[in-house]
């Protein structure tokens, strides 16, 4: 359970991007904030685990006040919060394995991690978690040669790997094609009923609509609206952002889409080869030009 | 207890600033940078007026502000006058030129035996192994061993020098003082003062010569390459609950290490070609050979000494150009 008391968020040049934030996140809940650039969205989901400081308020996490926490304690809070990225943020010249295993990162001390050591246990949960999103085959293949979507599922593997009560998601579908975007969230559902809280920031109101099961709408660090989808009308998304949505703003019946298609992509082979191929032959240009 | 906002305190914070910026001293002190630094706005903005209407009639005139790059200019113009005051007082007639002797005699002195010393082609050819095998390979294991040693002790160092890894300027600012300290006194007076203690003509302070040389590049280029780095992967280990250690571990090192062994094949090129150094710290070896040979005037010998010299730099110039460009 999570809870935002009288959060107040001012950044160094006096911007105030919070105020006075009070939520109630509890467990098992599929929370999708939307909202316009520079709401807020972010800042709060960054806040919960202490990626930004806040000035004022508390916000506990199943019962800890992360805001308090300093070093080793906050990274062992940390480690139950996974968090996953717009531009997936993995270490590209690794293996997919090694992304993966780097979420056992807040389990260990500097030694280990310096040499690798991760126990068995540890290793099987990695290649689990993988197979979960049906990328065991890419194991041992570096993360950059990977499709945006497998790239995604790489990340929210490394998140399960962390075995966290709670995933923060920043943005996670902005950069992937619709198809992919389905498929990724998809993936999604299917770890918020493995019973992990999941928050996450929404681009498409549709989207959150259809995969989460509560809303809040943010506007100038403010909450203005904390409600079921099926709440959410014109007037509400007038409020959120300030003129209600044309057509074509909206994705579209979403429903009318084919599960088998949004699946699994990774079996198109013709498609996801040529990008990787073309982005190693750019790169020794680059080298060149140095 | 009086409750203090965060909001009062930064308000708090900028009256302080208002208070101190209506005061008597600040007004006098600051009329001179207030004057330059208008004069500067004045001269910086360029307003160019572009007619946007269709007929071309100026009916619609817009301004745009575009910025003049001064500074660029104040470093042409001073690019320009060190050129022209380069040329006042040097004297480029007292050249002599000597390009048929240089071409006919001495290059390919250094390419033919000699009657007295090489005799013959096989004679050249076997004096060239034998100082490859001798004394050239003493260098090498020496450039190789120095290089080793600083490349190792710069992987800290660097990390310590980028500002991206390091926020803290506290520890940042010295350790790159230092550094820079290294880099700017010459490499022979370090080379002296390294066999002072270590005994001049020993391997050892040749080795750590070396060592200190390499450091000195290395970090260098090291973190400049490192500051040019997404930040993504490290913020990402933070978020799964790593400290500053394993954040650079796993998430930089994977993209810091090609190109670290890149710069170490090119730091003990620049090694074997800078290898006169070690002459300094009294070395006995190749350098001394080869200045022995120049002395005495024995130009066969100087050219089969020079040719696995040439030979070594030129693959290790090969070897650092693919490694940067395969790893990548």
């Amino acid at each position: 359970m999570i809870e935002l008391k009288h959060v107040d968020k001012i950044y160094p040049n006096g911007y105030k991007a919070l105020s006075d934030i009070n939520l109630t996140v509890k467990d098992g809940e599929f929370v999708s904030i939307i909202g316009l650039s520079g709401a807020g969205k972010s800042t709060l989901i960054r806040c919960i685990n202490r990626m930004h400081d806040i000035q004022a308020g508390q916000i506990l996490v199943d019962g800890v006040d992360i805001s308090r926490l300093h070093g080793k304690a906050l990274r062992a809070e940390r480690r139950n919060i996974g968090m996953i990225f717009q531009s997936f943020n993995l270490i590209k010249r690794a293996s997919v394995y090694k992304n993966v295993l780097a979420g056992r990162v807040g389990y260990h001390n500097t030694f280990e991690t310096l040499f690798g050591i991760y126990s068995k246990k540890e290793r099987l949960l990695a290649l689990q978690s993988l197979d979960k999103f049906g990328i065991l085959d890419k194991a041992y293949v570096r993360a950059d040669q990977l499709s945006g979507g497998q790239q995604q599922r790489v990340a929210l593997a490394r998140a399960l790997t962390q075995e966290p009560k709670l995933i923060l998601a920043d943005e996670p579908v902005a950069s992937l094609d619709p198809v992919t975007t389905l498929s990724v969230m998809n993936d999604f559902t299917r770890i918020n009923k493995m019973g992990i809280t999941i928050i996450a920031n929404m681009h498409h109101v549709d989207l959150a609509k259809k995969f989460s099961t509560r809303i809040i709408g943010v506007r100038a660090g403010q909450i203005v609206f904390d409600g079921k989808p099926e709440d959410v009308t014109d007037e509400v998304t007038k409020l959120i952002y300030g003129r209600s949505l044309n057509n074509n703003e909206k994705l579209g019946n979403i429903d009318d889409t084919p599960e088998a298609l949004s699946e699994d992509i990774g079996k198109a082979p013709t498609l996801e080869k040529a990008p990787a191929k073309a982005s190693n032959k750019a790169a020794p240009k680059k080298a060149l030009k140095k | 207890m009086k409750q203090v906002t965060p909001e009062q305190r930064i308000q708090e914070k900028q009256a302080r600033k208002a208070a101190f910026h209506a005061s008597k001293f600040y007004q006098i002190a600051s009329w001179p940078f207030v004057h330059i630094s208008a004069f500067y706005k004045k001269i910086s903005v360029q307003h160019i007026k572009v007619d946007l209407s269709e007929a071309q009639d100026g009916s619609l005139i817009r301004e745009i502000p575009r910025k003049r790059p001064i500074g660029l200019y104040l470093a042409l113009i001073a690019f320009i006058v060190i050129l022209i005051i380069c040329f006042i007082p040097l004297n480029f007639r007292d050249v002599n030129w000597k390009w048929d002797y240089f071409w006919n005699d001495e290059i390919v002195r250094l390419f033919t035996p000699f009657k007295y010393r090489t005799k013959t082609i096989a004679g050249w050819w076997a004096y060239s192994w034998k100082k490859f095998t001798t004394s050239f390979s003493h260098l090498f294991y020496v450039c190789f061993l120095g290089t080793v040693l600083g490349s190792l002790i710069a992987i800290p160092v660097y990390y310590l020098c980028a500002q991206n890894v390091t926020r803290n300027a506290l520890i940042r600012t010295p350790v790159r003082l230092f550094n820079d300290l290294l880099r700017t006194i010459p490499m022979f007076i370090i080379g002296y003062m390294i066999s002072l203690i270590f005994s001049t003509g020993s391997t050892i302070s040749a080795v750590l010569t070396v060592a200190v040389f390499s450091l000195g590049i290395m970090y260098q280029m090291m973190f400049e390459y490192i500051e040019t780095l997404e930040m993504s992967p490290f913020e990402a280990i933070r978020s799964c609950g790593g400290n500053n250690l394993q954040c650079t571990n796993i998430g930089l090192h994977p993209e810091v290490k090609p190109m670290f062994f890149a710069y170490f094949i090119y730091t003990l090129e620049i090694n074997i070609r800078a290898s006169v150094i070690l002459s300094y710290v009294g070395f006995q070896g190749y350098v001394y050979d080869l200045q022995n040979n120049i002395d005495q005037g024995w130009y066969d010998y100087v050219g089969a000494m020079l040719l696995p010299l040439l030979l070594v730099v030129a693959a290790l110039q090969f070897i650092s150009n693919t490694l940067a460009r395969r790893l990548r």
